[in-house]
C-alpha cells in the first residue's frame, strides 16, 4: 500500500514547479498584449517569481493594482487576470 | 447549406441586469449596481466589470468561462461588506446552475467560481453624495470587491 510522505505537498510543488515557471511565462507575454500602453513601462514590470508564495506572476509597476483592478475611477483593466484565463482555466481566490 | 449564426448575449448587460433583479441587492443599493459610474454619483454603490469570456467549446461557438469583478464604494465601511458579500451569496447560490430569461437574453449558468472579498480604502478622494443622508461629500470612499468566473451559454 502506497503510504504518501508528510511532505508530500511540497515535494509535489516541486515537481511542477518549472511547468508552472513556463505557464507563468506565458501568462506575461499574454498581459503585455492586453494593455496596451506607449511607454513598455507595464510590460517590463511583469515578472515570474517563484518564492514563499510559490510560483507568481505580478507587476512591479506602481500604477499595477489600478491598471489590473481599477478604481472609482478607472474600469478594471486585468491584463493579468485575462491573460491567466486565455492561458488556461481561471480561479478567482 | 447556411447554417443558423450563433451570436452570444452581452454577458455584462446579462450579468448587471440580473443583479439589479434582486430585491436583496436593492434593498440595499437601489438600482444603484452599474456598469459605468455615473458622472454624479451617491453612495453606496457598485460596480460590475467583464473582465474576458474565453471560449470553452472549441469550434462550437457556444459557451465561455466568463471572469467578472464586482465593486462596491461606500460609506460606511460596514455597507460595502454587506453589499458585496449579498452579491456573492446571490451569484453563487441562486445565479448558478440556471437559466434566465433576461432582456440581455437568454443566458444559462453553470458553477460559479467565486474569489475572496477585499476590503480596501481608496487612496483617493471622489466627490458624491451619501444615500442616507444626501450631503455632498469628497472622501476616501470604502471599497470592497471580488471577481468571479462563471461558464455561461445561451
Amino acid at each position: 500500500m502506497f503510504t504518501p510522505s508528510p511532505n508530500i505537498d511540497r515535494v509535489l510543488a516541486d515537481a511542477i514547479k518549472v511547468d508552472l515557471v513556463g505557464a507563468g511565462r506565458t501568462i506575461i507575454g499574454n498581459a503585455a498584449d492586453v494593455w496596451p500602453n506607449d511607454t513598455g513601462h507595464y510590460d517590463q514590470s511583469l515578472r515570474v517569481k517563484v518564492d514563499e508564495r510559490g510560483v507568481v506572476v505580478q507587476s512591479d509597476d506602481p500604477a499595477g493594482h489600478i491598471i489590473e483592478w481599477g478604481s472609482a475611477r478607472h474600469q478594471p483593466q486585468a491584463p493579468l487576470r485575462t491573460a491567466a484565463a486565455e492561458a488556461g482555466r481561471f480561479e478567482p481566490k | 447549406m447556411s447554417a443558423e449564426l450563433v451570436v452570444l448575449p452581452d454577458w455584462l448587460a446579462a450579468m448587471s441586469e440580473w443583479l439589479r433583479d434582486q430585491s436583496e441587492l436593492t434593498d440595499l443599493i437601489d438600482q444603484r449596481i452599474y456598469t459605468e459610474l455615473p458622472p454624479s454619483k451617491t453612495f453606496p454603490l457598485a460596480r460590475i466589470a467583464h473582465i474576458t469570456d474565453p471560449p470553452i467549446t472549441g469550434p462550437a461557438h457556444w459557451a465561455v468561462d466568463a471572469t467578472f469583478q464586482l465593486d462596491v464604494w461606500g460609506g460606511p465601511k460596514a455597507i460595502t461588506w454587506t453589499i458585496a458579500e449579498t452579491a456573492r451569496a446571490l451569484i453563487t447560490q441562486r445565479f448558478s446552475g440556471h437559466a434566465w430569461d433576461l432582456t440581455a437574453g437568454r443566458v444559462v449558468a453553470g458553477r460559479v467560481r467565486a474569489g475572496g472579498i477585499r476590503r480596501t480604502t481608496d487612496a483617493v478622494t471622489t466627490a458624491g453624495t451619501d444615500a442616507d443622508n444626501s450631503a455632498e461629500t469628497a472622501s476616501a470612499r470604502p471599497r470592497a470587491r471580488f471577481d468571479f468566473a462563471v461558464v455561461l451559454h445561451p
